[in-house]
C-alpha cells in the first residue's frame, strides 16, 4: 500500500485528503486574498491620476450624460505623464517589497499578514468614504495618494508574506500540487476581477469610481476574519 | 573546533539573518535565480496592457473608428485574459512533471517553450495570432508561477526561507516595472518596433536562465528517489550536509541515513524497494 503510494507520487486528490485539506485551504486562501484585498482597484490608479484634474463638476456632468469622449484639459495628466506615474507606483512597490525583509526578520508571518490586511481594508474603506464627499476639489488627490500608500503596504505585507505562507504551509510531499492549485484558483479569481472591475468603474455602467473601495474594503475585511481564524504562525517551523 | 561543531550542529533556525546569508550564499543565489521565472510571468501581461494604449500598436492591430484607430473592448479583454487563462491550465499542469522530472528539468523545458512562444508574439500580424501567442505563452508562464515558489522554498534553509520566498513578490513587481520602462521607452517609436521590441526583450531572460541552469542544484523534494526527505528536513542531521553543500539539495546516498528518525523508519522499507542501490 505505502509502496504503491510512494511509487505513484502524489495526485491532485491528495491535496484534499484529511491530512492536507487544511494546508490546501490556508495556501489557497492566503494566495487568493492577494487578489481580493484590492490590488485591482490599484490597477486603476493611473486612470484616477489621468482624470484627476481633468474632472471638474462640468466634466463629471459630461461623463454622467454619456458623452463618448472627454478631452483632457491641459492641467490633467497626459499619456506620457500617466506612464511616469505608473512607473512611480511600481517603484513604491519595489521599495515596499525590499523593506518587507526587515519586517520578516522581526515579526511572525501571522502577525504581519493579519495586521497588514486590517490596514489595507481600512485604507480601502477610506478611499470609499472620501468618494462620498468628493465635492471638494482636493479629495481626488487624497484618494490617489492613499492608493500609493496602499500599494506600498500591499508590497510590504500581504504581497511578500502571502508567498511565504504559501510556500511554508504546503506539505513537502504535495507542495508542487498545492501551489499549483492555489495559483490556479488565484488566476481564476483574477479573471473574474479583470472582467468585473471595468464594468464597476466605467462611467456608463456602475460608475462606482472610488466607491469601489467599499467593495474591496469589504472583501479585505472578510479575508481578515478568515485569516484571523485560519492562518497559523509558520515562522521557524519545519512543515 | 568547538565553534565549528556548534555552527553545524545547532538547528539552522538559530542562525541570524546575516550569518545565514553568508553561510548559504549558493542557496540564496539559486532561489533568486529561479525568481526570474516569476519575473517573466509578470512581464508579459504588463507589456500587453501597455501595448493596448500604444499608438503604433493601435494603428497596426486596430480598426478605424471615428477617425481614430482603436482596438475593440472585446479584443482588449480577450488579450488581457490570454495569460491568466493560460495560467489556470498551465499551473495545474505543472504539478505532475515537476514531480516526475524535478523542478530543474521542468524549468529548463519551460524556458525553451517560452522562447518558442515569444516567436508567435513577435511575428504576429493579427490579433488572432497574438491571442494564440498570449494563450500558449500564458500556459507556459503558469508553470513558472508554480516552479518558482516550490523551488525557492525547497532550496533555501529555514533561516532564509521567509525572505527568499517573499522575494517572489519583489520579482513580480520588478517584472512589471521593467515592462513599463521598456514600453515607456518604445512608445514614441513610430514603426512596428514600438511593440515588437518589448516582445523581443522577453528573449533575454530565457537565455540567461539557460546559461545558468546547468549549474543549478536540484531542490530537495520527495520524488521516489528521495522519499526519505522528511527525515532529512525534520532532524538536526540536515545541517551537516547543508553546510557542506550550502544548499538544501536532494540528499544523496547514505548521508541521510546516519541518524535515522521516526519517519525515516516508517518509510525505509518502501524506500529500499525503490532505490536499492542507495538504501541497500
Amino acid at each position: 500500500m505505502v509502496e504503491n503510494e510512494m511509487h505513484a507520487g502524489s495526485t491532485y486528490r491528495d491535496i484534499f485528503n484529511k491530512v492536507n485539506l487544511r494546508r490546501t485551504e490556508i495556501t489557497t486562501g492566503v494566495y487568493t486574498v492577494q487578489v481580493l484585498s484590492g490590488i485591482y482597484l490599484i490597477g486603476y490608479a493611473t486612470y484616477f491620476f489621468q482624470r484627476m484634474s481633468a474632472i471638474s463638476p462640468h466634466h463629471l456632468d459630461l461623463l454622467r450624460h454619456g458623452t463618448d469622449r472627454i478631452t483632457v484639459p491641459e492641467a490633467g495628466l497626459a499619456t506620457d505623464q500617466a506612464f511616469n506615474v505608473s512607473l512611480g507606483f511600481l517603484a513604491v512597490g519595489i521599495l515596499g517589497a525590499c523593506l518587507s525583509w526587515v519586517l520578516l526578520v522581526h515579526f511572525g508571518r501571522r502577525t504581519i499578514y493579519n495586521n497588514g490586511l486590517v490596514l489595507l481594508a481600512a485604507m480601502q474603506f477610506l478611499i470609499g468614504i472620501l468618494d462620498c464627499v468628493r465635492s471638494r476639489p482636493g479629495v481626488m488627490w487624497v484618494q490617489a495618494s492613499l492608493m500609493i500608500v496602499w500599494n506600498f503596504f500591499y508590497n510590504f505585507t500581504i504581497g511578500p508574506i502571502g508567498f511565504t505562507i504559501l510556500c511554508e504551509t504546503s506539505a513537502t510531499r504535495v507542495r508542487g500540487k498545492t501551489i499549483a492549485f492555489a495559483t490556479a484558483v488565484q488566476a481564476f479569481v483574477g479573471i473574474g476581477m479583470t472582467v468585473a472591475v471595468p464594468y464597476l468603474i466605467n462611467p456608463e455602467q456602475a460608475n462606482l469610481r472610488g466607491k469601489l473601495g467599499f467593495f474591496f474594503g469589504g472583501l479585505a475585511a472578510c479575508s481578515w476574519v478568515w485569516a484571523y481564524f485560519r492562518v497559523p504562525e509558520t515562522v521557524r517551523y519545519f512543515l | 573546533m568547538e565553534e565549528a561543531t556548534s555552527l553545524t550542529a545547532r538547528p539552522e533556525t538559530a542562525l541570524t539573518f546575516v550569518q545565514a546569508i553568508s553561510l548559504y550564499r549558493r542557496a540564496t543565489f539559486w532561489a533568486v535565480f529561479f525568481c526570474l521565472g516569476q519575473l517573466m510571468t509578470a512581464y508579459d501581461p504588463q507589456v500587453m496592457g501597455n501595448l493596448l494604449a500604444m499608438p503604433a500598436f493601435q494603428r497596426d492591430f486596430g480598426h478605424l473608428y471615428k477617425g481614430e484607430y482603436t482596438i475593440s473592448a472585446a479584443w482588449q479583454t480577450g488579450l488581457m485574459m490570454g495569460v491568466p487563462i493560460g495560467q489556470v491550465v498551465g499551473s495545474l499542469g505543472a504539478g505532475y512533471p515537476m514531480e516526475w522530472f524535478g523542478r530543474k528539468r521542468t524549468f529548463g523545458v519551460c524556458v525553451i517553450g517560452t522562447i518558442g512562444c515569444i516567436f508567435i508574439q513577435f511575428f504576429s500580424q493579427s490579433l488572432q495570432v497574438l491571442l494564440v501567442g498570449e494563450l500558449v505563452g500564458g500556459l507556459v508562464l503558469g508553470f513558472y508561477a508554480v516552479i518558482t515558489p516550490a523551488y525557492a522554498s525547497e532550496v533555501c534553509p529555514v533561516a532564509l526561507r521567509g525572505i527568499l520566498t517573499a522575494n517572489i513578490n519583489l520579482s513580480i513587481v520588478v517584472g512589471q516595472f521593467l515592462a513599463n520602462v521598456v514600453c515607456a521607452g518604445t512608445q514614441k517609436l513610430d514603426s512596428h518596433w514600438a511593440y515588437r521590441l518589448p516582445f523581443a526583450l522577453q528573449w533575454f531572460w530565457p537565455v540567461i536562465i539557460l546559461i545558468g541552469l546547468p549549474f543549478a542544484p536540484e531542490s530537495s523534494f520527495p520524488t521516489y528517489h528521495t522519499v526519505c526527505f522528511h527525515c532529512f528536513t525534520n532532524t538536526g542531521t540536515a545541517s551537516r550536509s547543508m553546510v557542506v553543500g550550502q544548499t538544501r539539495e536532494a540528499p544523496r546516498g547514505r548521508e541521510i541515513l546516519e541518524k535515522p528518525c521516526l519517519l525515516q523508519c516508517q518509510r525505509e522499507a518502501s524506500a529500499r524497494l525503490h532505490c536499492p542501490d542507495e538504501y541497500g
